[in-house]
């Protein structure tokens, strides 16, 4: 017996679709990362076209470890002091938790769920420099791998409920949960929105198969994407429920063994740490 | 020596490493004691994890009962993972980094 009171995928992408878009200049950030050709004075245009954007990244670029004395005012002179692809990391951060904190509703716990993200985004950053991904997109790919949880949490509350109630009763991941109720798993909306909003398609890529890189051929990102969400969980990052399934494909596909990795943990931590704080998600 | 977030961090505690900034300048210098000042001036620079010497305030139960949490935690977070290798061997790689200055 299907539970859900949704019946159909059109009705469940139909609801998700409600989701307002992330804002223009957040999106069109995420696309400069995979663009060698974009400058300094054109990621500070963009960042400033939107000034909500601009407040908290100079925000965050002052209130954080990178700060320096006498603090910065402007993303001009913010690029030399902090780095390129730093300030463009931080606009994104800022770009995707304001639009998130803005549109949660349904009790949805957006903290927990900014300290997951933050944690898949520093072990992913750390995991694609051991093999040669680029890091930024693997941190913005890790920071929003998870979206489609946040949509269906606000935008289909009863549906979760039921979710959640199959999740306990059968101590599963929240993913099998939701194929088993919705037909489909955070990571196909998240996809399917993404793609909607005219993400790059690496990103949407890896968002949409993180959790299905066990039965497929997919690509070195969402392999990392995934195994980056195994390491956040067992590292404990954001109040974790348990460590979900590994796939021995995506390890191998990669080369990498954990291994690799151990001798990072208290620098991704302490990344995590810094990041969540600067968002006031501690 | 022990990392901990800054939140749980007291004056009087001693730094077991420098803190520096993303440029490497040092803010606070390894040995430097604590006070509300400086930690007031830690949180403002967004720090959120700092290394301290607290091995000598604690006893060895205390330490004991730490080591016990981290391996329920653990034993609770990896309670699925059946007979897979890689998560075995993520399993003891993150508990050896927990038990880090717990001995």
């Amino acid at each position: 017996m299907n539970t859900s009171p949704i019946k159909s995928d059109e009705d469940i992408l139909g609801a998700v679709e409600t989701f307002p878009s992330l804002p223009s200049a957040v999106v069109e950030i995420i696309h400069s990362i995979d663009d060698d050709d974009v400058t300094p004075v054109e990621l500070a245009r963009k960042i400033e076209s939107d000034l909500g954007m601009l407040a908290g990244v100079l925000k965050l670029a002052n209130s954080s470890r990178y700060a320096v004395r006498g603090g910065v005012a402007s993303v001009q002179q913010a690029v030399p002091v902090l780095g390129f692809n730093a300030i463009r990391n931080l606009a994104c951060l800022e770009g995707v938790s304001s639009h998130f904190r803005n549109h949660s509703r349904n009790a949805f716990d957006f903290e927990n769920f900014m300290r997951h993200s933050i944690g898949v985004a520093c072990c992913a950053k750390f995991i694609a420099r051991s093999i040669h991904l680029n890091p930024d997109i693997a941190f913005v790919s890790g920071l929003l791998h998870d979206v489609g949880q946040v949509v269906v949490a606000v935008t289909l509350p009863d549906e979760l409920g039921v979710v959640m109630e199959y999740k306990k009763q059968h101590d599963c991941h929240i993913a099998v949960a939701e194929r088993a109720v919705l037909g489909m798993d955070h990571a196909d909306i998240g996809a399917h929105l993404t793609n909607r909003w005219n993400f790059p398609a690496v990103i949407s890529e890896a968002i949409g198969s993180h959790h299905h890189v066990f039965d497929e051929v997919s690509s070195r990102m969402a392999d990392m994407v995934h195994v980056a969400e195994v390491l956040s969980h067992a590292l404990d990052f954001g109040s974790s429920d348990q460590v979900p399934p590994l796939s021995q494909g995506a390890m191998l596909r990669m080369e990498l063994s954990f291994q690799h990795v151990r001798s990072h943990f208290d620098e991704i931590e302490d990344e995590y740490c810094d990041m969540a704080r600067m968002l006031g998600v501690v | 020596m022990k990392k901990i977030p800054l939140d749980l961090a007291e004056p009087g505690m001693q730094l077991a490493a420098a803190v520096c900034n993303q440029r490497g300048d040092v803010l606070l210098q390894t040995g430097c004691e604590l006070s509300d000042t400086a930690l007031s001036s830690l949180r403002k620079r967004g720090i959120g994890r700092i290394a301290v010497l607290v091995a000598d305030i604690r006893s060895e139960d205390e330490l004991e009962a730490e080591r016990a949490n981290v391996r329920d935690r653990l034993n609770v977070l990896f309670r699925n993972k059946g007979q897979d290798e890689q998560l075995a061997s993520l399993y003891h790689l993150v508990l050896e980094y927990r038990l880090e200055g717990l001995s």
